[in-house]
């Protein structure tokens, strides 16, 4: 769904609430106003009411006074007299006049005047007809306005027939009497009671719309005639609207004289037939407050921020999601790459082995054939295992799955083992090996060996592997300080002469799989996880691992790891002030091994090849210094170290001690050098225990440079089992371990073996030797008994076997039969007390 | 007996001091224990009785002891005998088990002087 139609369907959302609002607002509006015109015509209604009330007053006064005046039988001048003498209210006022001649007297005086009672309605066209004023009893009879013939006042006047007597002519004569009420005073009363009425003005219309009383605004004498000048209607119109009038109470709208739109309310007045009551009122006053815009704004806006909120939240989390998306898919696509290439890495030695077994079968009877299908089937396992191996390293350590294993190791140990390793190409290759240590103080480490072995061990293999022959690699170790506490930075720099790598591959280098496609690389074996591997081990270890490389000149890799010191500190090594003479065409290695020597209290002098050596010694010797020992480097340029020990010999001193130095393994040339006259070999690297050995050893003091007492503490008060049948093995093994301060129990056989692990306490023994061959139960069918065991401590328990033949107590069936390790027999109690500890330090892992 | 008495009868006695932690007494009471190993009569009976599988379990055994304390005499034909017997093989054993015998009989002369 595109992202438009929801902007699209959201707007037409808020266009429908708003358009929704705003009708709702003037509908409301509308029926406000119908509201309030119907309140209008109620107060019209109520004013109706008022008036009647009044009227039906006003009248019944008049009424009252007629009785009395016919009842008495009264002239003219007394019934004025009477009414004088009851008015009540100032402004009222009556006047009697006969109604043949329409005049007579009013109970007031002109005004100016004190005498002058007259009144006459001759004039005045009100009495025309008289046949609208009726004696019913409930009949109103009202005049419309005329001015006041006394007093000029607009007013109204109620009426009734009275009777006078006339004392003239000795009769009745009949007369009118009306009560005068001032148009003023009746406005007064009709106010109307609400403020939103302001502009509201009343008028009365008889039956066929004459003003009766007539309001400001209501122009021409007929109310309808007022209606159609200024409202267009026609004659069928007019009748209608007149009906409408007369008929009932109700409201409609007309323009005024100004055309100004209003409302009229009529209201017929009950008590006088015709006679109906206008109310009129402009429609604004009417009309509620202008729209309520503030609502509609305060909706709007509202809308807009809801919807511009979502929208930009809608945004963003699209494009997370999006960005989420194209990890997964470039993931999911490095994954499939990652596949492919691994089944075809895996399928080529694989095929290889097969199509090799194939052959061989072919051709069992040619032993040497078979042979060498079998040497290079070992070769092609060897390759598929190591593969399979990397695949699953690299797979532990992307699922976070790998987890170092620290131990105490020996750093001099891990840097021999690499050499070793490296012996064989270096020698193929012959390739000039050099390898510098530097400033290596600490020797005893506590870091995961293996891991470390494989980051140093690949880094190297890679470099002689891709160094030509006749190229040089160089090997850089040292240590410096660390920011961390007690701990060291190791610093190890591979450099090399070789092909090189170009920056685009540099940038992939860490992928699994990638090399370099490279014509001279494709003869090159290799998994390509190397570096996959490397990277990741060293990221594992938060270390770093830094790279130059320029393609033809050479490569040189560098990894910075912290690690922590072993517990075990090396006593200082230190010998006896002696001269010793070191020779190396090597500079670094001259300063870095005079360095160690002179830290180890012995003075050191150097020399770059045989000939300055040569000088040295012989000078040293005619001034009756001579050197002690004589440290001579192998491979050198111009006279080697063999020959130079040779010359030594032959031209200078019989005995003086020769040490040869040598990266190479020597047992090749052992023969020759002894016989060239060299006493002993120290393999490089230079260690300070290494030289303080063999310097020792040659001089033949032992005192003090002793080997570092090795620290056993951690043994002590171990207590373990011992499966084993034969006497007299059971007696070396428990005296072996008893010299570490191990202690040990017995259990002759298998069966024996169980029982006492079903009886014992928790926690009893450390872990179980157990030997295999036994008679009645051997050792794996206890340990498998043994790992059945209910209590937990014991099925757990670390069992060790002891086994005889790598290959008839096949190690997996040891292992299958839930065993943890393995020693062989005969028993090095070195490696037994490394087993020991490998278990320990597992145990404490858990 | 002395170490070097067993060391003219043939043993390596330095890889057997060795094991024994370079403890000559240590090494001698061991290497006393011998002789009365139960195994090599349990050998000779089952090799007599052509009990191939007994004798392989008595032979093993002996490897293992004399091995430890590298009595070569006894150590190297046992070894070679242990060979034959775990793959079964079908053979004339006196010629080794007599050999093994006098070895025997030769440690435990020197052991009682």
């Amino acid at each position: 769904m595109k992202k438009a139609w929801i902007a699209v369907v959201n707007i037409a959302i808020m266009a429908a609430i708003l358009v929704f609002v705003t009708l709702y607002s003037h509908f409301d509006r509308a029926d406000a106003y119908t509201q309030q015109v119907g309140n209008f015509v109620s107060t019209t209604v109520a004013m109706e009411h008022v008036t009647e009330n009044y009227m039906q007053g006003e009248q019944s006064i008049c009424d009252v006074w007629a009785h009395y005046i016919n009842r008495q039988n009264m002239t003219m001048e007394e019934a004025t007299l009477f009414i004088r003498e009851s008015h009540v209210l100032r402004n009222t006022s009556a006047h009697l006049i006969y109604t043949d001649t329409l005049s007579g007297l009013s109970t007031r005086p002109a005004p100016g005047s004190t005498e002058n009672y007259a009144v006459s309605y001759r004039t005045i066209e009100l009495f025309g007809n008289l046949d609208w004023i009726s004696d019913g009893e409930s009949a109103v009879n009202i005049t419309r306005t005329y001015t006041n013939p006394v007093n000029g006042e607009q007013s109204i006047a109620f009426c009734n027939f009275i009777t006078l007597r006339d004392d003239e002519t000795g009769g009745d004569r009949n007369a009118l009497l009306l009560r005068i009420v001032p148009l003023a005073d009746l406005e007064e009363r009709w106010i109307f009671p609400q403020e939103e009425f302001d502009g509201a003005e009343f008028t009365m219309i008889d039956g066929e719309g004459s003003y009766i009383i007539k309001g400001r605004s209501f122009k021409n004498n007929n109310f309808f005639e007022f209606y159609k000048s200024y409202n267009g209607t026609d004659a069928a119109g007019l009748d209608a609207l007149k009906r409408d009038v007369m008929s009932g109470t109700g409201s409609f709208p007309m323009a005024d004289s100004h055309g100004r739109d209003c409302v009229l309310a009529h209201t017929p007045i009950g008590s006088t037939s015709g006679w109906v009551l206008l109310s009129f009122v402009p429609s604004e006053e009417l009309q509620r407050d202008a729209e309520d815009w503030l609502l509609i704004a305060i909706v709007t806006l509202g809308l807009l921020t809801i919807f511009i909120i979502d929208l930009l939240f809608m945004r963003s989390f699209n494009r997370k999601l999006r960005q989420l998306a194209d990890e997964a898919d470039a993931a999911n696509r490095a994954k499939t790459d990652f596949l492919s290439a691994m089944s075809h890495d895996i399928r080529t030695p694989m095929n290889a082995i097969m199509g090799l077994t194939t052959i061989a079968e072919k051709n069992l009877g040619d032993a040497e054939s078979v042979g060498e299908n079998l040497r290079k089937i070992s070769l092609a396992s060897n390759h598929l295992l190591t593969l399979i191996n990397d695949i699953l390293d690299i797979s532990k350590v992307e699922s976070g799955k790998l987890t170092l294993n620290p131990l105490a190791f020996s750093i001099v140990d891990t840097v021999e083992n690499l050499v070793n390793i490296s012996q064989p190409m270096i020698r193929e290759k012959n390739i000039d090996f050099r390898f510098h240590i530097d400033r290596m103080e600490k020797e005893h480490l506590y870091a995961d060996q293996l891991r470390l072995n494989q980051i140093y061990i690949n880094l190297l293999s890679n470099a002689i592997k891709y160094t030509d022959p006749g190229g040089r690699v160089s090997v850089d170790l040292r240590e410096e300080e660390s920011a961390l506490p007690d701990s060291v930075k190791l610093i190890y720099t591979v450099s090399d002469t070789g092909i090189g790598m170009s920056p685009e591959f540099m940038e992939k280098m860490y992928e699994p799989f990638s090399r370099q496609t490279d014509s001279r690389v494709n003869t090159i074996q290799g998994t390509g996880l190397g570096l996959a591997i490397t990277k990741q081990m060293v990221g594992l270890m938060n270390g770093t691992i830094d790279c130059r490389s320029k393609v033809g000149e050479g490569t040189a890799f560098t990894v910075t790891l912290d690690i922590p010191v072993a517990d075990r500190r090396l006593d200082d090594m230190r010998l006896d002030p002696i001269d010793v003479l070191i020779v190396d065409d090597d500079a670094i290695l001259l300063e870095t091994a005079a360095d160690t020597l002179d830290s180890m209290g012995v003075t050191a002098e150097t020399a770059e090849d045989g000939a300055a050596a040569l000088d040295m010694i012989r000078r040293r010797r005619e001034d009756g210094r001579p050197f002690d020992v004589v440290i001579i480097d192998w491979k050198m340029p111009g006279m080697d170290g063999v020959a130079l020990a040779r010359r030594i010999r032959e031209e200078i001193d019989e005995r003086l001690p020769i040490l040869l130095i040598s990266a190479y393994e020597w047992s090749d040339m052992e023969d020759a050098a002894r016989e060239a006259g060299v006493n002993g070999f120290i393999s490089k690297p230079l260690f300070r225990s290494t030289l303080c050995r063999k310097i020792s050893e040659l001089l033949g003091t032992e005192g003090q440079a002793a080997e570092p007492e090795d620290d056993y503490s951690d043994l002590a008060g171990l207590h373990i089992l011992v499966a084993e049948d034969n006497d007299i093995n059971w007696e070396i093994i428990s005296a072996m371990l008893g010299m570490f301060g191990v202690t040990s129990e017995r259990a002759e056989n298998g069966r024996i073996c169980v029982e006492k692990m079903t009886q014992a306490a928790p926690g009893s023994y450390a872990l179980i030797f157990m030997d295999i061959q036994m008679p009645e139960m051997n050792g794996l069918e206890a340990t498998k008994a043994i790992r059945a065991l209910d209590d937990p401590w014991a099925s757990a328990i670390p069992i060790v076997a002891m086994t005889a033949d790598a290959f008839s107590e096949n190690v997996t069936e040891c292992l299958n039969a839930g065993m943890n390790g393995h020693i062989a027999k005969p028993v090095d109690i070195k490696l037994v007390i490394k087993e020991i500890r490998k278990i320990k330090e597992r145990s404490q892992d858990l | 007996m002395t170490v070097n008495d067993l060391k003219a009868y043939g043993a390596n006695t330095m890889e057997g001091l060795s094991r024994c932690l370079n403890n000559d007494a240590f090494y001698l009471r061991l290497v006393k224990m011998i002789p009365g190993d139960q195994n090599f009569e349990k050998l000779f009976q089952a090799l007599d009785a052509g009990n191939l599988d007994a004798a392989f379990a008595a032979a093993h055994s002996l490897k293992g002891s004399t091995g430890n304390l590298a009595l070569t005499p006894i150590c190297a034909p046992v070894i070679e005998l242990t060979e034959l017997l775990r793959a079964k093989t079908q053979t004339d054993y006196t010629a080794l088990a007599e050999t093994i015998r006098k070895a025997r009989d030769e440690l435990a002369r020197i052991c009682e002087s």
